[in-house]
C-alpha cells in the first residue's frame, strides 16, 4: 500500500518516490508564485514580507526534507493543509479580498486530484471553500462591501463546493469501478484455476486410455487374451469416465450461466429411478440397486430428465464409496418438511467422511464453489446444483452410524453409516383438475410415462391407499392391480 | 517402487515395466506416507512418484527421500498430471532426476527409467 510506504529523502540512494517528485514540482510553482507576488506587491509591508519568507522556507523544507517519519498520506495531508493556510495568509496580506491570488487555492486541489487521490481532492476543495469564506469575512471587515467583492467571494466559494461535489461523485464511480474490476479479476482467476484443475483431472482417465491402448497395440502378440480383455475393460471404463467428466463440466457451466431451464412436470420418482439405472454403465451395478417406495408418496414437481441425471450421479457416487457387492437401497417417501418428497440412498460401508462425498457434505457451501474445490467430484457437484435449482435440498445424513434400518440389520447387509438424501418439491395439482392414482408399484413403474401426463398424479403402493385417494378426490381414471390385497 | 493413488496408473506403470523385456522387482503403494514407511525396510533403486496424493504429496516425499542420507541415492522420477512449469521446477528442485507428464507413452516411461538407473550406477 502506497499510503503505508515511508517517504524517502530526495538525496537518499533509494528510488525517489513519485510523491516526492510531485511535492518538488508543487514547491517550484509555489516559490515562483510567492516571488512574483513579492515583486508585484505595491505596499511592501512587513507582514507581507514575513508571509512570503515563511512560505518560501516552508516550501523548500517540505519539498526536500527527508520525511522518514511520515507516511505518504500523512505528509500529503500536512502539505495540503499548510498550503491552504499559506495561500490564505498571502491573499490577505497582499491585497485583501480583491486579489486574483484567490485562484491559488486551486493549486492544492489540483495537487490532490492529479494523483487521483479523490478523497484528498474533496478535502482540499472544502478547505478552499472555507479559506474563501475566511478571507472574505476578515477582508470585509476592513474593506468597503461592494457587489463585485460579494460576487467574487460567492463565486469562488460555490465553485470550490461544486468541485468537492464533483470529486465526490467521481470517487463513488471510481469505487464502483474498482469493485467491478476486483470482482472480474476474482472471477477470471477462479475460472482459470477451475480449468487448470479440470484439465488435471481429465489427464487421469486419459493416462489409462493412452497407456493401455498403446500397450495393447505394441504387445498385441505377447499379451494373452485375459490381459487383452482386462486392458479393453479399463480403456472402456476410463473412456466412459472421461465422457462423464466432460458432460459434468458442460452441465455445471450451463447451471452457472443460468442457461438451464427446468421443464417441470409431475414426476413419479420410482419411474425416474428405473430410468436412471439404465444410465449406469455396468449391469452388475444395476442389479445391486433395490428400490422401495413408501405408500402415498406424491409425485415430484421436477424436470424428469434432470432428476434422472441427479439420480444417476448420486448412484455412481454411492457405488464408488461402498462395498462392491453390497446392495444399494433407494428409499422414496414424503420428506419431513411439508410439500416435499425425499429420496434416500443407502449403501454399505458408505462413510460421510469420505472425501468423494465432500460436495454433499457442507449444506451451506455454494454448489459451484464446492465443485471448484473438488474438480474430481464434478458429478456430485452437478447433482447438488440440479437439486438446488429445483428448490430441493441435498445432504449427507450420518445418523445412520448407529442406526442400521431393521430390515437391513436382519439381512446380510453389514449396516449403514451414512445416507445421501435429497428432496424435491411435491407436484401440487390444480384444484378440480384431473388426477391419476397409481395403485401398483409395478404398474407405476411401467406406466409412469402415460399416467403422469395429467395435471396431478399420486403413486400409491397399496390398494387401500388408492381407495383413500379415490374417496377424497375424483380421478378421471383409476388403475388397480388385480393382485393387490 | 511405484507410488500413486490412482490404481490404473499404478497398474499401467507396472505393466509397462514388465512388458519391456527387463526384469524388475516392483513394489506398489498408494500413499506417500506408506512409501516413506516402506523405505525403512525396502531399498529400491528407483521410485516412480506421483505428486497429487492424499495426506503427504509427492514433493515432500521426494524431499524427504533425498534429505535422508540412507535413501538419498535412490533415483526418483516424478510422474504427474500436473505438467505446469511450476510443478516441474518444484519436483526437480526437491531432488527428482526426471519428470514424466501424464498421460505418458509406455516406451517413453521405460526409456526414462532405464536412463535414470544407468545414471545412478556409474559404469
Amino acid at each position: 500500500m502506497a499510503s503505508h510506504r515511508k517517504l524517502q529523502g530526495v538525496f537518499s540512494p533509494q528510488a525517489v518516490p513519485r510523491e516526492k517528485v510531485a511535492a518538488g514540482l508543487r514547491g517550484l510553482i509555489l516559490v515562483t508564485v510567492l516571488l512574483m507576488a513579492r515583486l508585484q506587491a505595491s505596499p511592501h509591508t512587513l507582514a507581507f514580507d514575513l508571509v512570503v519568507g515563511i512560505g518560501a522556507a516552508y516550501v523548500l523544507v517540505s519539498t526536500f526534507l527527508p520525511w522518514s517519519h511520515f507516511t505518504v498520506r500523512r505528509a500529503t495531508l500536512a502539505v495540503l493543509v499548510t498550503d491552504i493556510a499559506l495561500i490564505t495568509a498571502l491573499i490577505y496580506t497582499q491585497s485583501g479580498i480583491g486579489s486574483d491570488y484567490y485562484l491559488l487555492y486551486y493549486l492544492p486541489i489540483l495537487h490532490a486530484s492529479i494523483r487521483l487521490n479523490l478523497r484528498d481532492a474533496i478535502g482540499t476543495s472544502l478547505l478552499s471553500a472555507l479559506g474563501y469564506i475566511l478571507v472574505g469575512f476578515v477582508g470585509l471587515r476592513s474593506a468597503p462591501i461592494t457587489v463585485e467583492v460579494i460576487a467574487r467571494i460567492t463565486t469562488f466559494t460555490v465553485s470550490a463546493v461544486l468541485l468537492a461535489g464533483f470529486f465526490f461523485v467521481l470517487s463513488r464511480e471510481q469505487r464502483a469501478f474498482e469493485q467491478l474490476t476486483h470482482a472480474y479479476d476474482g472471477a477470471m482467476r477462479s475460472k482459470t484455476e477451475f480449468l487448470s484443475r479440470v484439465s488435471h483431472e481429465f489427464r487421469t482417465p486419459l493416462t489409462a486410455i493412452v497407456g493401455f491402448s498403446q500397450l495393447l497395440y505394441e504387445h498385441n502378440e505377447t499379451l494373452d487374451t485375459d490381459h487383452q480383455h482386462e486392458y479393453l475393460v479399463i480403456i472402456r471404463e476410463q473412456s466412459q469416465q472421461l465422457a462423464r467428466m466432460i458432460e459434468d463440466m458442460l452441465d455445471i457451466t450451463r447451471i452457472e450461466e443460468s442457461r438451464l431451464t427446468l421443464k417441470r412436470q409431475p414426476v413419479n420418482l420410482q419411474d425416474a429411478i428405473e430410468s436412471a439405472l439404465m444410465l449406469l454403465d455396468r449391469p452388475a451395478d444395476r442389479d445391486r440397486v433395490r428400490i422401495s417406495v413408501e405408500p402415498r408418496t406424491p409425485a415430484a414437481n421436477a424436470d424428469r430428465n434432470e432428476v434422472e441425471q441427479v439420480l444417476s450421479r448420486l448412484l455412481l457416487g454411492a457405488i464408488k464409496c461402498s462395498d462392491s457387492s453390497a446392495p444399494i437401497h433407494l428409499k422414496v417417501g414424503p420428506a419431513v418438511e411439508e410439500n416435499a418428497v425425499q429420496v434416500t440412498i443407502l449403501a454399505a460401508a458408505m462413510d460421510a467422511e469420505d472425501e468423494e462425498l465432500s460436495p454433499l457434505a457442507d449444506p451451506t457451501a455454494n454448489a459451484a464453489e464446492r465443485v471448484r474445490d473438488n474438480a474430481r467430484f464434478l458429478g456430485l457437484g452437478v447433482a447438488r446444483a440440479l437439486v438446488e435449482l429445483h428448490g430441493g435440498r441435498i445432504w449427507l445424513d450420518d445418523s445412520y452410524v448407529s442406526r442400521p434400518s431393521p430390515e437391513e440389520a436382519e439381512g446380510d447387509s453389514p449396516g449403514y453409516r451414512a445416507a445421501i438424501c435429497f428432496t424435491l418439491p411435491v407436484y401440487q395439482a390444480k384444484e378440480g383438475g384431473p388426477q391419476v392414482i397409481i395403485a401398483s408399484p409395478r404398474e407405476a413403474a411401467k406406466r409412469g410415462k402415460n399416467v403422469t401426463m395429467g395435471s396431478g398424479s399420486v403413486a400409491a403402493e397399496e390398494g387401500r391407499n388408492g381407495q383413500d385417494h379415490d374417496r377424497r378426490r375424483r380421478p378421471v381414471r383409476a388403475e388397480a392391480d388385480a393382485r393387490l390385497p | 517402487m511405484i507410488v500413486d493413488d490412482d490404481p490404473f496408473a499404478r497398474r499401467l506403470m507396472r505393466d509397462c515395466l514388465r512388458l519391456c523385456g527387463e526384469e524388475f522387482e516392483i513394489f506398489e503403494v498408494d500413499r506417500g506416507k506408506l512409501a516413506l514407511e516402506l523405505l525403512a525396510v525396502e531399498r529400491p533403486d528407483l521410485v516412480l512418484l506421483d505428486i497429487s496424493m492424499p495426506e503427504v504429496g509427492g514433493i515432500p516425499v521426494c524431499a524427504e527421500i533425498k534429505g535422508n542420507p540412507a535413501t538419498a541415492d535412490i533415483a526418483i522420477i516424478v510422474v504427474s498430471a500436473h505438467a505446469d512449469n511450476e510443478f516441474i521446477a518444484d519436483a526437480l528442485a526437491s531432488g527428482a532426476s526426471d519428470f514424466v507428464p501424464k498421460p505418458f507413452q509406455p516406451n517413453d516411461l521405460v526409456r526414462r527409467v532405464k536412463r535414470a538407473l544407468e545414471a545412478r550406477v556409474p559404469a
